[in-house]
């Protein structure tokens, strides 16, 4: 660099690097001024080499620097004390705060606090000694104690210092304290950790062993367990003896095993026959710590699965077991986890579905399979993952390879040890055979079913000791109770006790004897009687059905038969009657007719040879005239009296019949009324015999008007026409009501009638006297007016003292 | 058939009753005949009752009965005659339109000794008649010791 500068001037020191040729590079100071030489100025400039003094300046400031540098950023604090009581500082370093946590100038100078103060009262004067002992022989010392720092922390420092001296005097002391209580803890960690390493390795279910440089430097005691080794051979490991042969060798083999080189811990499993002879199934896990290149050290944990294993392999086998019973068995047995995805299925499965491999079945998902969740199938699935609970389900299912089957699912969850649900297992049935035949049964049930939902009648179940179990009724309304009042219940409790015993008396015979017992009852029902029919069908060891079915309509039939029984016999009697006057009646002037025109026949025959063989006129007219005035008129008299006769008959026939036809119409009648009607028909012949009426007030019955008229128009005229003819004609009409019946009575003080004729007067064209006009009709009119009534008439009758008709008719309509 | 025996016939047809005796004097049956026109009546005559005629103590009875009378019918007067210590001697025969069997028996039960039916052709009535007689020509009459029980 060149610069000119003024005379007198003094240049600035300065410095340059200049190369030597030695290729040296040498620091020079410059230092130029102007000067005048010879008048002229000049410049002179001193060149001073200045490279060694440069460089110590350079490695003293270096040093300096350093110090500096290490005393503030040590992690501790430097100082200069006095060798006194309160170790009076003369300075600190910055790391004073750090690791005391108090200001420099707050200890320098004992200015707030002595050093003294800091420590832990416990350690003060700890190491004094030592401390003394060093200064005095001029050594450096070590200490570690503990202080308390300002916020109440106690740390572990470590102390290194020494005297410093002048003139062979102690003049003060100087150090360095650091903080060690990482240190101090790890080393506290450290010591407790060895210690229960120890304690863990003795007690661990597992065998450990460590092995360094091919020997067994640790073993524990389960590890001894399971290796079978004593304390005996223990003794020869601690005296580095070589193992057993065939420890050795197994030892050999498991570092051989660890040809891993404690990359990663593995493990194998194998058996071992132990020094004690003991077959033992182990598991050695292992993992090894290299400590340099030619030296590591290998743990080895062995745990005795022997049990395991034992139990493993029964297991095993028994699921050897299992599965060939599974898979031979005639049930399709699935197995799939909770997603439904099957794990195994087993060979009759397969033949259940008709599919064509355990591969293609094994593609279906139990919950998402189209199929299943049409048959609802997966529906129980799901329920059976989400309840835990077994499940039963029958169903028709077509399977995806056109198999049509019934099946009956048992769903069950699969649990592991922990009772965690891992899967679902499926057990299917095919039950085709046998809900086809539960179908037929079914159909069968059904129309069973119809057939006795046909039947009006009401079937009840009794036990043996006659209580009622069930029933079954088309028409609830027919039983006479809600079934809840009498189900459950003995027979004593609901029926009549007449009827219950009978009942009881009858199940106890259905049961020992088998057979069907039959018996009737009647029971009164809003005032009707109804009548039941009853069938006691042993049904069990200890119950019988009752059959009960309602007869009532046939018994009233059969009421309604008898009546009409009745009825027919009695026109059977009629008719007979009927023929008996056919045979008799209507004979008798047959007879006569015959026989008076055969004389007729005879008398003109005799009159025709008369006439012819006599001329003479008045022996004609003397033999003929008894004959023209007696035989001939008489016998013309007899067969034109059987004609009228017959005809009387005839008619007399045919107004029965008609009456027979006729259908009363019944109705309300005033009997008063009626009877004076009748009366007043009466009147000339009352008159002229002179009889006394007396009629007294009736009462009024239901019948037909006409047909009643004529009966006692009838009764009247007999009581008129059979008067005695030595007193005084009496006749007296009356009534009252008895039983809902009317009762009137026509009494007379006539001829009276011997009472073996009571029936025969009621007879057709019975007279009991020839001489009275009659047709003989009267009375079996009468007695049929009032069959037809549902009334009666009979009769109480004293020979020549009198008679007395009754009648009895309906009070009131009946139903 | 003897003289002395008197017939009684118990007809509430006149008609038959007379043709009865015509042909019964034609066949010669030549005996008194008393005609009664109802039961009662003959029981009157037989048991000397009422106010007509009584039979005849010593004479020997014949009684030729129809059933169906009035008052008192055959049936009855049968039973009566029968029921009678002297009365149960004489022969009673029922003649009748009826042919009813149950008749029939009845009458035999209760002890008539014969019983006709009246036929309605008058030559078969003719001829029943006419064999009447010849059995009344053989048959043993017994006379009535005419003391009646109650009298």
């Amino acid at each position: 660099m060149k610069k000119r500068f003024a005379i007198g001037d003094f240049s600035p020191l300065y410095e340059i690097d200049v190369r030597t040729k030695y290729n040296e590079i040498k620091t020079t100071e410059v230092r130029t001024s102007q000067i005048d030489y010879e008048g002229e100025v000049a410049s002179l400039a001193v060149i001073t080499d200045v490279t060694d003094r440069r460089r110590m300046e350079e490695s003293l400031y270096e040093s300096q620097r350093l110090i500096f540098t290490l005393m503030s950023n040590l992690p501790g604090m430097a100082y200069r004390c006095l060798n006194d009581n309160q170790w009076t500082m003369e300075f600190v370093s910055d790391g004073c705060k750090e690791l005391t946590e108090y200001d420099p100038f707050d200890i320098i100078d004992n200015n707030k606090y002595s050093f003294s103060e800091l420590i832990f009262p416990e350690d003060l004067g700890k190491d004094s000694d030592l401390i003394q002992n060093a200064i005095k022989e001029k050594k450096p010392f070590e200490t570690i104690y503990r202080i308390i720092t300002a916020s109440g922390k106690i740390k572990w420092v470590w102390e290194k210092g020494r005297g410093v001296y002048s003139n062979k005097q102690l003049q003060f002391l100087e150090g360095f304290i650091s903080d060690i209580t990482q240190v101090k803890l790890a080393e506290d960690a450290l010591k407790n950790s060895k210690e229960s390493f120890s304690i863990m390795a003795d007690n661990i279910q597992d065998g450990l062993t460590i092995i360094s440089d091919n020997k067994i430097v640790y073993m524990n005691q389960r590890a001894e367990e399971i290796f079978g080794i004593s304390q005996f051979d223990k003794a020869i490991f601690n005296k580095e003896t070589s193992l057993s042969k065939e420890e050795s060798e197994r030892l050999k083999n498991i570092i051989e095993d660890l040809g891993f080189q404690g990359v990663s811990p593995e493990y194998l499993e194998y058996w071992i026959k132990n020094t004690n002879n003991e077959l033992k199934y182990v598991r050695n896990s292992y993992s090894s710590v290299e400590l340099n290149s030619d030296k590591s050290i290998h743990y080895i944990i062995t745990t005795d699965l022997t049990e395991r294993k034992t139990n493993e392999d029964e297991l095993k086998d028994k699921e050897e077991k299992l599965r060939s019973l599974i898979d031979v068995a005639p049930l399709g047995i699935v197995y799939a986890d909770l997603s439904g995805n099957i794990e195994y299925v087993n060979p009759q499965m397969i033949l259940l579905l008709g599919s064509p491999s355990i591969e293609a079945t094994k593609k279906i998902n139990l919950i998402s399979f189209p199929p299943l969740i049409k048959y609802g199938i997966s529906k129980k699935i799901v329920e059976c993952i989400n309840t835990g609970k077994k499940v039963s389900y029958e169903t028709f299912y077509q399977s995806k390879w056109g198999k049509e089957v019934f099946i009956s699912l048992k769903l069950s969850t699969i649990c592991n040890f922990k009772g965690e649900k891992t899967g679902v297992m499926l057990i299917a049935e095919d039950v085709t055979e046998q809900k086809n035949a539960e179908i037929l049964l079914k159909r069968s049930e059904q129309k069973n079913r119809a057939i006795i939902d046909a039947i009006p009648d009401i079937i009840f179940r009794l036990s043996a000791d006659g209580v009622f179990i069930d029933y079954k009724a088309n028409n609830p309304k027919n039983l006479l109770l809600p079934p809840e009042e009498f189900i459950g219940k003995s027979v004593f409790n609901i029926l009549p006790r007449k009827l219950a015993k009978t009942t009881m008396l009858n199940i106890k015979t259905a049961i020992q004897s088998g057979k069907v017992q039959n018996f009737d009852y009647d029971l009164l029902i809003n005032n009707t009687l109804n009548y039941y029919e009853v069938r006691l069908i042993k049904s069990g060891e200890e119950e019988v059905l009752a059959i009960i079915r309602d007869i009532t309509e046939n018994k009233i039939a059969a009421k309604e038969i008898e009546q009409l029984n009745l009825e027919l016999i009695e026109k059977n009697k009629e008719q007979e009657q009927i023929i008996f006057v056919a045979s008799h009646d209507l004979r008798s002037p047959l007879v006569n007719i015959q026989g008076f025109s055969k004389e007729l026949y005879k008398t003109f025959e005799f009159v025709k040879s008369v006439i012819y063989l006599e001329e003479r006129t008045n022996v004609i007219r003397e033999r003929l005239s008894k004959l023209f005035e007696i035989d001939i008129p008489d016998s013309f008299n007899y067969i034109f009296t059987s004609t009228y006769k017959m005809d009387f008959l005839i008619a007399g026939l045919l107004k029965i019949s008609r009456l027979g036809k006729t259908i009363p119409h019944k109705k309300e009648t005033d009997m008063n009324q009626l009877l004076q009607v009748v009366l007043n028909i009466f009147e000339y012949q009352i008159k002229e015999k002179n009889v006394n009426i007396t009629l007294q007030d009736l009462p009024s019955c239901y019948c037909d008007e006409m047909m009643i008229n004529q009966v006692f128009s009838n009764l009247i005229d007999n009581s008129i026409k059979y008067l005695s003819p030595d007193r005084i004609g009496e006749i007296i009409i009356s009534g009252c009501v008895e039983n809902e019946n009317a009762i009137y009575c026509v009494k007379d003080n006539g001829i009276g009638i011997q009472s073996n004729y009571y029936g025969k007067i009621f007879e057709l064209f019975h007279q009991l006297d020839i001489t009275q006009k009659g047709e003989g009709l009267g009375l079996a009119i009468a007695k049929k007016i009032i069959e037809k009534h549902n009334g009666k008439i009979w009769l109480n009758s004293e020979q020549k003292i009198g008679s007395s008709f009754f009648i009895s008719l309906p009070f009131k309509y009946k139903v | 058939m003897e003289k002395d025996i008197t017939i009684l016939i118990a007809e509430d047809d006149q008609g038959h009753a007379t043709l009865i005796e015509k042909n019964l004097k034609r066949a010669g049956i030549l005996n008194p005949i008393i005609h009664f026109e109802n039961g009662e009546d003959v029981l009157n005559f037989l048991f000397k009752t009422g106010e007509t005629e009584y039979r005849k103590s010593g004479v020997s009875y014949l009684l030729l009965l129809d059933i169906r009378m009035p008052r008192i019918d055959g049936m009855d007067v049968l039973r009566i005659i029968k029921q009678d210590k002297e009365l149960v001697k004489m022969p009673v025969i029922i003649i009748t339109t009826t042919d009813e069997p149950k008749e029939i028996e009845l009458c035999h039960k209760l002890g008539c000794n014969s019983y006709i039916t009246k036929p309605i052709d008058y030559d078969k009535f003719v001829e029943v008649i006419k064999q009447l007689g010849l059995y009344l020509k053989i048959i043993q009459c017994p006379s009535l010791n005419g003391v009646y029980s109650n009298d």
